[in-house]
């Protein structure tokens, strides 16, 4: 059904629209849209280019037909510092990428969004300090987590080597199932790359995790993360015993989640 | 011939610093155990190489004014304003020798006066703070700037855990845990040399009709007072506070609110997400972390609203007081306050028709804040706005001189007429045109006092209620 919408609705504006703003995989394939955050949305639908709201609306419209399926997952960003979490999360949110960016204190919070099928997933996104002192706070922030993406930079072999006591950390201080990644950014950096993929996948697997490779500089595999992660989430929802903590509302009424977002400070879109 | 004394000044530094070096070098060769501790993970370079590389780096630090450095008793490097702090073992080395000799005598040094140079020591174990200025800043003044550095330190990790650290490894490393904190110490010491703020151990209000400024507390106020654990709330505009609320017995102080303000004014990314930060407020409790909830109010309002909290959990409860905040401000027009208030020209000294004024800095004693207006010509430069905050630095020294009582100070300067004036409620600190005479400026007192009740329910906040 889906298929048939977007085929109506001009695939080619969309298309050249999408790539201007940098947002490359709006992918509609498979019935997968991939509707970035509300905040993406916005520049899209103020565009003077009406087809891409269009179409967005009226997917949005097909879900509330449909009676959207409403998930809520909490998703921490892990890692040593300068691997480029915070760089991630933006380049997802906002769209845009900084090079020099400063360290994070703390943690810092966001909410992401991530439209799968007939789910609405609403990921609740810890972007964690990587810094040695702020260790022992880290834990504060993965209790019940749904997903961990633990970040490492493949030109930098220390980081990777963290990854294994990231994993064991929260493998160790967490009882209910969690998706983990384990993300080799910074892929752009071919002369310096020291880990390959096959070593970072074989890696991956022996640890029970999914590998992907992302670099937020060239603005790769950034959308297909979120995405890979809202898929694996939903399979743990739809599996025999889903996990209390991971509920899944079904709620007609589209509007009331929308605007809650949209009215939170942390997106960027309010007018 | 201001000139010619910042040449003759240039001079005498020089030779200072070549003293210096020459010290160092000795003491260097004198006290090998010393030198030794230091570079002990370093590459020893041949001697001859050695003592070119030092002079290129001392040629490099002679550029600059005030230099910060920070070390552990154990001699280990951990901070440096300018340079690298792995080149400057010998350097660190020499700071450590100074302490601990006068130390073996059951002393404590203090500081070390050559020209216009002064170095200042602060020993506060586990760490020694040392600050090097070569504009002939007042003694106490360095030793300020040394606490603030001190202060950060303990902010980000507690001294608690500083002291556990040590306590466990004399000779740790703290530059681990320090960083990506360098960049705060970096602004907060700028902050240090050119803040009103800093030298009048107050805050700087954003200027807005008391009204408005009302309606803004007690809007934050609703919503604060119902939250368990929730010891203070503050909105902060830029430099400026627009509001605080707090917990009932529990008081910020002033050093704890400019960490809080100087933190914010250096990190970009508090403006792209809600950030959930430990912090520790030295003068409040050195010995643990209180957690800030840091966001701006809105994409349309650049206002900083800071909620701290003893309880770790509380992260959803302050994101949706918040939320709420936001919410209840949009609709009673605060926002739009806020934004007129930001935008608008500062309140200019020239309303106050004072002949011969041109300008001045008044504090609030009892409530810890103070105005500083726009600099106005003559002032045009940072530097000529550097050289008059140094008089009034050497005239705020004076009066808060501690033990001595002075009340009023008139100085006639080559290019200025100085009066401070202190009363039990107010520091007054005003800057002429030259030529004006004593009568003239202490009339200048009671016009400005009378203008001040006019104006300062804007330019202060008055009502910092409790929950």
């Amino acid at each position: 059904m889906l298929m048939s919408v977007v085929s109506v609705y001009s695939a080619p504006s969309i298309s050249s629209n999408t790539k201007q703003l940098g947002l490359e995989s709006l992918l509609i394939t498979e019935y997968i849209c991939v509707v970035a955050s509300s905040c993406l949305l916005k520049p899209l639908i103020n565009d003077d280019n009406s087809d891409a709201s269009t179409i967005i609306k009226n997917i949005n419209v097909l879900h509330s037909r449909r009676g959207c399926k409403r998930l809520s997952a909490k998703l921490v960003f892990m890692g040593s510092q300068g691997v480029g979490k915070s760089s991630i999360i933006t380049r997802y949110i906002k769209g845009d990428f900084k090079k020099e960016c400063e360290a994070t204190i703390g943690a810092s919070f966001m909410y992401a969004k991530v439209t799968l099928r007939d789910y609405q997933i609403t990921l609740k996104v810890w972007d964690t300090a990587g810094q040695e002192r702020f260790r022992s706070l880290v834990p504060m922030y993965y209790r019940n987590a749904d997903a961990v993406a633990i970040v490492f930079d493949v030109s930098d072999r220390d980081s990777f080597n963290q990854v294994k006591n990231w994993i064991n950390e929260v493998r160790k201080n967490t009882d209910t199932p969690v998706v983990y990644y384990v993300v080799g950014n910074k892929t752009d950096l071919l002369d310096s790359r020291t880990i390959m993929y096959d070593e970072g996948e074989e890696f991956a697997n022996s640890v029970n995790a999914h590998y992907w490779e992302t670099s937020v500089y060239s603005n790769t595999g950034i959308q297909d993360l979120f995405t890979k992660i809202g898929r694996n989430l939903i399979e743990i929802v739809e599996s025999s015993k889903p996990p209390a903590n991971l509920k899944v509302e079904i709620d007609p009424e589209e509007v009331s989640n929308n605007d809650r977002i949209n009215n939170s400070k942390i997106q960027c879109c309010t007018n | 011939m201001v000139n010619k004394i910042g040449y003759d000044m240039e001079e005498t530094q020089e030779t200072d610093t070549t003293t210096l070096i020459s010290d160092i070098n000795d003491i260097a060769i004198q006290d090998p155990v010393v030198s030794k501790s230091v570079t002990e993970n370093e590459p020893v370079p041949s001697s001859s190489e050695q003592g070119s590389s030092y002079e290129i780096l001392f040629d490099q630090l002679k550029e600059k004014n005030k230099h910060i450095f920070v070390l552990s008793t154990a001699g280990k490097p951990i901070y440096t304003r300018f340079g690298n702090e792995n080149q400057m073992a010998s350097l660190f080395g020499l700071m450590i020798a100074l302490v601990s000799v006068t130390q073996d005598s059951n002393d404590t040094l203090q500081s070390i006066c050559c020209g216009q140079t002064r170095i200042v020591f602060l020993n506060k174990d586990p760490l020694i703070l040392v600050g090097v200025s070569q504009s002939s800043e007042p003694y106490d003044q360095i030793k300020k700037q040394l606490t603030y550095v001190y202060n950060n330190i303990i902010s980000t990790l507690t001294l608690t855990q500083l002291k556990k650290i040590f306590h466990n490894r004399t000779n740790f490393d703290l530059r681990r845990l320090m960083s990506g904190s360098e960049r705060l110490i970096d602004k907060l010491i700028t902050f240090t040399e050119n803040d009103p703020g800093f030298l009048l151990d107050s805050i700087s209000c954003l200027q807005m009709p008391s009204s408005s400024r009302d309606k803004i507390t007690q809007t934050i106020l609703t919503q604060c007072s119902k939250i368990k654990n929730l010891v203070f709330g503050l909105l902060i505009a830029q430099k400026h506070v627009i509001s605080i609320v707090r917990m009932k017995k529990y008081s910020l102080h002033v050093s704890d609110i400019h960490l809080i303000l100087n933190l914010i004014n250096s990190t970009e990314s508090f403006k792209t997400a809600e950030s959930w930060t430990p912090i520790c407020l030295p003068t409040f409790d050195s010995s643990g972390y209180m957690h800030a909830h840091i966001s701006y109010l809105a994409e349309d309002c650049q206002a900083c609203l800071v909620l701290l909290t003893i309880d770790h959990n509380l992260f959803f409860t302050l994101s949706d007081a918040k939320r709420k905040i936001t919410e209840k401000m949009r609709c009673n027009d605060c926002l739009h306050a806020i934004n007129e208030a930001i935008i608008r020209q500062p309140i200019s000294l020239a309303r106050a028709n004072i002949t011969g004024l041109r300008h001045l800095l008044y504090k609030n004693k009892n409530r810890s804040q103070h105005w500083c207006p726009p600099f106005t010509s003559p002032y045009n430069t940072d530097e000529l706005q550097q050289n008059l905050m140094s008089v009034y630095c050497s005239l705020i020294s004076q009066i808060n001189f501690p033990g001595r009582t002075l009340k009023v100070i008139f100085q006639q300067l080559t290019a200025e007429t100085m009066l401070a004036w202190a009363t039990e409620d107010v520091e007054l600190y005003m800057t002429f045109e030259p030529l004006v005479s004593k009568e003239c400026a202490t009339n200048a007192v009671t016009k400005l006092t009378q203008w001040m009740k006019k104006e300062e329910d804007s330019l202060f906040i008055f009502n910092i209620p409790m929950f």
